[in-house]
Order: C-alpha cells, then structure tokens, then sequence
C-alpha cells in the first residue's frame, strides 16, 4: 500500500505506508524507533493536516535569512538556500512530519543481509519540468557527479562510500557499498543529495544558473539578492500537490528587518526567527510560529594540542564551569535546553539518560579538578567565536564571565565568521565556541564531529582510537540493542575525554501568518528541512 | 576652466589606482578563505559536508587564488582598465552586471537623502541662525545634535516601528516603487541634516554680520529678499563643500540603511560580499563608490566659479 501518489501525505503515513518494508526495518529501525519516540502527529500537526479542505491557488511570499549564493543542488550554502533546491529538487527518500523517512522518488528499497546492497525500485512516472522521464540512469548520474572531486560536492566523502551505482533496469537502481553504513540511507535523503537529469547535465548547462528537477515547484525567476520566484510544477507526481501557485523567497538578511516584514503583513513565512522575538510572534493574533525542539546546539571546542587544553582534566573542569542555564535564558530566551550529558538527542532511541546530569553547573568541582590538575591559581586563555551571529558572541560572552569566576584570565577574540572559519581550519586557536546541527537522525552523526580525520577533529587535533573504534562497531552492527550500548560505551568516553564541552540544544523556529495551513516544521534536527511540507501548504481564498 | 577641469579628472586616476592596490592588499591582508565560503563552511550547520582537500585545491586553482599576489592584481588591473571586473566567486554572474542592477537604487537613495538632508539641514540653520540666542535656536539646534548623534540603523528601526508597524502607512522593506525610498531615504537625510543645520547657522550669522547685508537692508529691501539673495546665496557656499563631503557620508549610511530596510543598493552588495570574501564583487563595488565620491567632489569644486563668481581657475 505505498501510496505515495496520495495528495496527503499525513494521512498515508498514518496508515502505516512503508512501515513494513524489509530494508527500512532492519537498517533504518534507529530512524522509525527515533520517529516514534517524536509527538508524531499529535495536536497542532493532525489539526492542521486535517483542517478543512485545502484550497489550491494562492502565493506565498518567503522571508529567507539568506540569500543562496549558488543554485547547485549538491553544493550546501546554507538552510535558506536548500529551502528553495528542496522546493525544485528531489531526492531518493525525504524526511517527513515525524522526522522519519519517507519514500520520495524511490518507492521502496532493500538492504542486503550483509548491509553492503541497496536496490531501490523507483517512482514510476516521473518526469523532470524539463519533460525529460526520470529513470535509473538520472540517479547514477546525480551520485556520480557527487563523487567527482572538482564538483565539490558537500556529500562528496558520503557518497564515495558507494562504491558502484548500477543502474539495472528504467525503475531500478543498486548501490554497492564498500562498508555497511546505517547512515547512508539518512544521506541520500539530504538535500544535498538531490537527484538531477542526466540529459540537463550531460548537456553542459550551468546548474548554477537555472534548476531543473522533479519536485514540487519549477524555478522561474531569480534576482539575486532581490528574490527567487518558484511556480506550481503542474506534473508532480504525488497527484492534486502543491497547492500554491507561486512561491516568491525573499532575502531578509537583516533579523530584525526580517521580523518587521513578518509583523508589517509583507511577507507570509520567515524563517529563523530570532529567540528574542518569538515571544511577539506568538502573541500576535495574525501569527504563529512553526516550532522544533533539539534543532541545533551550542558548544565549546578545545584545541587539544593547545596547552593547557591538552590535559583531558582541564576540559573536563571546565564543563562544569558552564553556567547552562544561564546560556539558554539570556541567549535563547528560554527557548531551549541545557545539555549536561551526552550529545545524542532525547528525542533518539540512542539517548543516553543515564549520562545526563554528568555535568551539572558546579564552579567549586570545576576549581577543584583545576587543582587537581596542576592550575590551582588558574590560567590565561583566549576563546575564539564570531561577532557576526549573535548566539555565538553572546554565548562566548557568557562561557567567558563563567571562566572568569573560577579564576581563569579568559579573552574573547571575536572575528567575522570568514576570519573564524579559517582560524578553525587552520587550528589556529585555544578554543572556540561553535553552534551546530547534528543533521542525521541516526547517531551515527557523531562520526562527523569526532572521528579523527573529519573536520571537526583534524581542526581541533582530536584523535582518539577508543573512539574511532566504536564509532566504527556502531556503524556496523544492526542490532539496535547492541548499538544502543555502543554509543553509552562511546558518549562516556566522550564526557570522560571532554574534546567539547556540549553547553545547551536551542530551538529553532518560523514564523508564519495564521491562515497559512500545511506548513509543518520537522522535529529535531530535521527541523532545517521543513520546507519540504510546502507542497502540501495552503491559503484559504 | 576647462583646463583646469582636465587637471582634475587626470588627478583622480592616482587616486583611484590607489584605491584600488589599498582595497586588494586589505581583502588579501585580512583572514578568511574565499574558497572555503564557497564549499559550505563548516556551521553554517552542515555536519554531513567535509569537504575533500582535491576539491579545495581545485577550486583555489580555478578561481586563481594560487597565483602570487602581484600577478594577481595584475591580472584584476588589466581586466579592470578594459572594463572588466571579472564575475563574481559567489553567483559565477559578471561582476559589471550585478554593479549595474543595484547601483541605480543606491543613487536614487543618496540623491534623495541628500536632497532632504539639503531641505531639512539648510530650513533649520536658517531659522536657528535668523533666531540666534533664542529658544528657537536652542531648539533647533538640539535636534541637529540628536540628528548628528543618531545612529542612522537605530533611526531606521523607529522609523520602522512608527510608520510600518504602528501605523502601517509605508512597507518596511523592499525597493520597489517610491513608497519603498521614503524610509530609507528619510533616515539618511536626517541623520545628515544636522551637519548641514549647524553649517548653515553658522555661515548664515557670519553673513549677516557683512557690510553688503547691512547696505542691503539700508537700502531699504525686504528682509525676505535679503535673507533669500543677498545672506543664503553667500552662505551656500561652504554648505556646497560640504554637500560633496557628506556625499561619502552618505554612502557609507547607504551600507547600513540599505541592510536595515532590506533594500538593493551598492552598500549591502559590498557587505555581503566581504563576508564571504567575494574579492571581484568587493574591488569593484569599493572602486564604483570611489569613482562616485571622486566624481562628485570633482562637481562640487568645478561649481564654485558658477556659484562665486570672483573664484577663478588658474
């Protein structure tokens, strides 16, 4: 009963829809169990899926934070940018209501036993706005071109884990992996992994300049800087969707010119709603906000080979010098939650519980592990962040004054976020306060921050061979018991090691006008791709 | 006249081949990577992305960043002298092209505010300087002060709050039709019109103090004739001077106001592109407001001789 031709996608997923396919159950169980951990559908969300008829026809004018730099699908500039490739593009599979996975241009897909082989069994029926008919080979041109080296893909690492795309029939496509990952079904359903023509790119068009894809919306227009405009792709495959005729995004990059706009009637939807200004937007008659708990977090990253940071006892000193609560108040304005265990998200079937309260807010424990380290009468250090984002300085400012309290000599250096981005990169600094997203549900997202040779680690000199193996056992064992106590085994290891103090999960929000219907925002990190439910967004007429 | 005009248009070439060598020794002076903006940049949120070094290293290769410095901007002159400024890291568009979309709503924008910084400054000095040690002029004067002090961002946002958000009379963003410049165009000429308030007072009262004025009035001519002829005429010469120099001014109030109301223009270009070290969009658009700012302080000198006419050229 797959569907997904149903123009309501909650009601389909309600029933159940790909539940039982075999694949999904066996690899992805983390994601469904993670999903059914989630208010799945509850209030707002059934109320408003299931408010009404919905009306067709109408705009939508879209407050973006950002202008997108670049129109190429598989290069990420950024959460406003893919709100619009997401609109155009489609990818493999796609998050959905609860955050779980739900089948997009491939209808189904197996897993083998061994966890190497991926064979998906694609939509029927599915044409590019170009006309051109998607088929197997669009897929296994799209991976490749993810592959190549110059194109600079941001899944470029991810997807050279495939190590062969076969193409087997129009409808059917195999991947073949070099190693079981849990992840990589959460990966093709990135934005980033959107699915292109093989005929738009063997043609040489600049992907830069003009989208072609298979969702909801076809590209029209874009000033850059001015506004990008998106219409109703009248052939999309899921039946009787979208619903609005034109979407216009407009960069508002400016946060509180964006919250004028939205409190002013100019504009429909903003998105990133500054903590501050939630509060107004709730209480605004006209206006409600699209809100997701656990959508990023705040932290602070130790260069470990810069002295005194290279004593794991010192790090772990000062995570409990961090007054959490004191972050979430004065820079999320309550809008979040302090995070004084592991890094996996309550909202996850991984969460540690047992790990949480490891650091609580205890300057006295904090001075006495300094003692114990050797820096009874404190040090001199300087903490790197940025001033361009206001919740990383004010942030900073607060970690600093925490230091401060316990004797530590803390100075802020605060750069515009080019300058950080390359002191990181070269590891030129102490420490650093950073705010990120996990981005996969899966808990496998930790090898993104803390194997040695990802990013993260090679910029702060983190290296540990506890970790990279288990990293590695959670990456390829299936069971979910089993994995489940290979990241208790690995999130203690990382409290014990401190390579990052985890500070506070924030919530992250849109605001929009009260008789927009079918905007939904994601759960949890996903929250980042609830641009997806715009398809199925309405305006009464 | 027409030689010395010739001097002048000359000397600005030095000036703006500085502008240039400055603006390119900064951007390549200061932190940052272009390439790395360019292939997601690591908490724009994106844990998935670890860029490989191979694609790094091409694209370095492939914007030209792995040339040496002097050939670098040697290659950015001479593109530069045959009108070419390159296309932009970011968009991959001419940079020429985006330059010429937004630079006309950044004209429109100054002129205007200088027009209402001209009107609004010049009414104030005049009736502060006709007032002199009154409370009319305490006045006055105290709102030039508030007008000098004001952060025009800050401006922008009461302005927004009154007559967009209160009120709802005009759009708080955009730059479409002309109801759209009011805004913007209000904050920048009133956080200029107090420079030119206290000029205008103070030239004007210097003015009125001459004998031509006391022999204007002897002779019997209304003070309204006398004020408008003889006194502002005289007086608006300084005033011109420093039209030209609030010119700059100006400009500078177009980057931050042009951000506040979400606006196109020259100013928000050039600051987006710093932050992602966009280096062709940066040079050209700092080159465009230098050519600008030039241009305009070359107008103002040549209008002297019109506006007085004892000032010769030699």
């Amino acid at each position: 009963m797959m569907s997904t031709r149903r123009p309501d996608g909650t009601i389909e997923l309600l029933a159940g829809g790909f539940l039982s396919r075999r694949g999904l159950l066996r690899v992805g169980g983390g994601t469904m169990a993670a999903a059914a951990g989630l208010p799945l559908l509850t209030g707002e969300g059934m109320a408003a899926a299931l408010q009404g008829d919905p009306q067709p026809g109408g705009d939508l004018t879209f407050g973006l934070s950002a202008d997108p730099p670049n129109l190429d699908p598989h290069i990420d500039s950024g959460a406003a940018a893919s709100t619009i490739k997401q609109l155009v593009y489609g990818t493999m599979v796609r998050y959905w209501l609860g955050g779980e996975l739900q089948p997009n241009l491939a209808d189904s897909w197996e897993i083998s036993d061994d966890g190497l082989e991926y064979t998906f069994a694609l939509h029927p029926g599915v044409t590019f706005h170009d006309g051109a008919p998607f088929t197997a080979e669009d897929v296994k041109a799209s991976i490749e071109r993810m592959q190549d080296g110059a194109v600079g893909a941001t899944l470029q690492v991810e997807m050279s884990l495939i190590e062969e795309v076969v193409a087997e029939d129009e409808l059917t496509v195999r991947l073949r992996l070099g190693q079981p990952n849990p992840a990589m079904i959460e990966y093709l359903a990135q934005p980033d992994a959107a699915i292109m023509s093989k005929a738009f790119l063997d043609a040489g068009t600049d992907p830069n300049t003009t989208m072609v894809g298979t969702g909801p919306f076809t590209f029209v227009s874009r000033e850059p800087g001015v506004r990008t405009e998106l219409a109703r792709n009248e052939g999309y495959f899921r039946e009787g969707l979208p619903y609005l005729d034109r979407i216009i995004f407009v960069p508002y990059t400016d946060e509180n010119t964006r919250v004028s706009a939205l409190l002013g009637g100019e504009i429909d939807v903003a998105d990133y709603v500054p903590w501050k200004d939630m509060q107004t937007v709730e209480d605004d008659p006209n206006l409600k906000l699209a809100l997701g708990q656990e959508a990023a977090f705040m932290c602070v990253i130790y260069n470990v080979e810069e002295p005194p940071f290279d004593n794991p006892l010192v790090r772990s000193a000062l995570s409990y010098a961090y007054d959490r609560q004191a972050i979430v108040d004065a820079v999320f304005f309550g809008r979040g939650s302090t995070i004084t265990g592991g890094l996996i998200p309550t909202s996850s079937w991984a969460h540690n519980a047992e790990l949480d309260g490891t650091y609580p807010y205890d300057p006295a424990r904090a001075q006495e592990l300094l003692a114990e380290a050797g820096f009874a009468d404190g040090f001199s250090v300087t903490l790197l962040s940025t001033s361009q984002y206001g919740m990383h300085q004010s942030s900073a400012e607060i970690a600093q004054q925490n230091l401060q309290a316990i004797g530590i000599d803390c100075q802020l250096e605060l750069f515009d976020w080019s300058t950080v981005v390359q002191r990181q990169t070269e590891g030129s600094y102490q420490f650093r306060i950073h705010g990120l997203s996990p981005e996969l549900v899966d808990p496998d997202f930790l090898t993104n921050f803390f194997a040695s040779g990802s990013a993260f680690s090679r910029s702060s000199n983190f290296a540990d061979e506890e970790i990279d193996r288990l990293l590695a056992e959670g990456r390829t064992t299936l069971d979910e018991a089993a994995r489940k106590e290979i990241y208790l085994q690995l999130e203690r290891r990382l409290l014990e090691l401190s390579p990052w103090s985890f500070l506070s999960w924030r919530e992250q929000g849109e605001g929009l006008k009260e008789e927009i219907q079918g905007y939904e925002h994601l759960p949890g990190s996903t929250g980042f791709k609830s641009a997806v439910t715009l398809e199925q967004a309405w305006r009464p007429s | 006249m027409l030689a010395y005009a010739r001097t002048r248009v000359l000397l600005t070439l030095p000036v703006l081949l500085g502008v240039s060598l400055l603006t390119f020794m900064i951007l390549h002076l200061i932190p940052g990577d272009p390439a790395r903006m360019l292939l997601g940049d690591m908490g724009g949120g994106s844990a998935a992305g670890d860029v490989s070094d191979e694609a790094y290293e091409n694209l370095r290769e492939e914007l030209g960043l792995n040339d040496p410095l002097p050939v670098q901007y040697a290659n950015y002159l001479t593109s530069a002298l045959q009108g070419d400024f390159g296309r932009s890291f970011q968009t991959n568009r001419p940079v020429r092209e985006s330059i010429a979309e937004v630079l006309p709503y950044t004209v429109q924008l100054t002129v205007v505010g200088l027009g209402l910084a001209v009107l609004i400054g010049g009414l104030l000095g005049v009736i502060a300087a006709l007032h002199r040690n009154t409370w009319v002029d305490s006045a006055t004067m105290a709102v030039s002060l508030v007008g000098l002090a004001m952060p025009s961002f800050w401006l922008g946002f009461i302005l927004i709050q009154v007559f967009s958000l209160r009120l709802a009379w005009l759009p708080s963003t955009g730059s479409g039709d002309l109801t759209t410049l009011i805004l913007p165009a209000a904050t920048l000429g009133l956080v200029a019109s107090g420079v030119v308030a206290r000029l205008v007072r103070s030239t004007m009262l210097e003015v009125l103090r001459q004998e031509y004025v006391t022999t204007a009035r002897a002779k019997g001519l209304g003070e309204r004739i006398v004020i408008v002829r003889h006194a502002l005429r005289n007086a608006l010469i300084p005033v011109v001077t420093i039209v030209g120099l609030q010119f700059g001014a100006l400009l500078a109030g177009a980057v931050i106001v042009e951000t506040v109301f979400a606006r196109r223009g020259l100013g928000r270009l050039a600051v987006e592109s710093i932050l992602r070290r966009d280096y062709p969009m940066v040079q050209a658009t700092i080159l465009v407001a230098a050519v600008g700012y030039v241009l305009v302080n070359l107008l103002v000198d040549l209008s002297y001789a019109w506006l007085d006419p004892r000032i010769k050229y030699s």
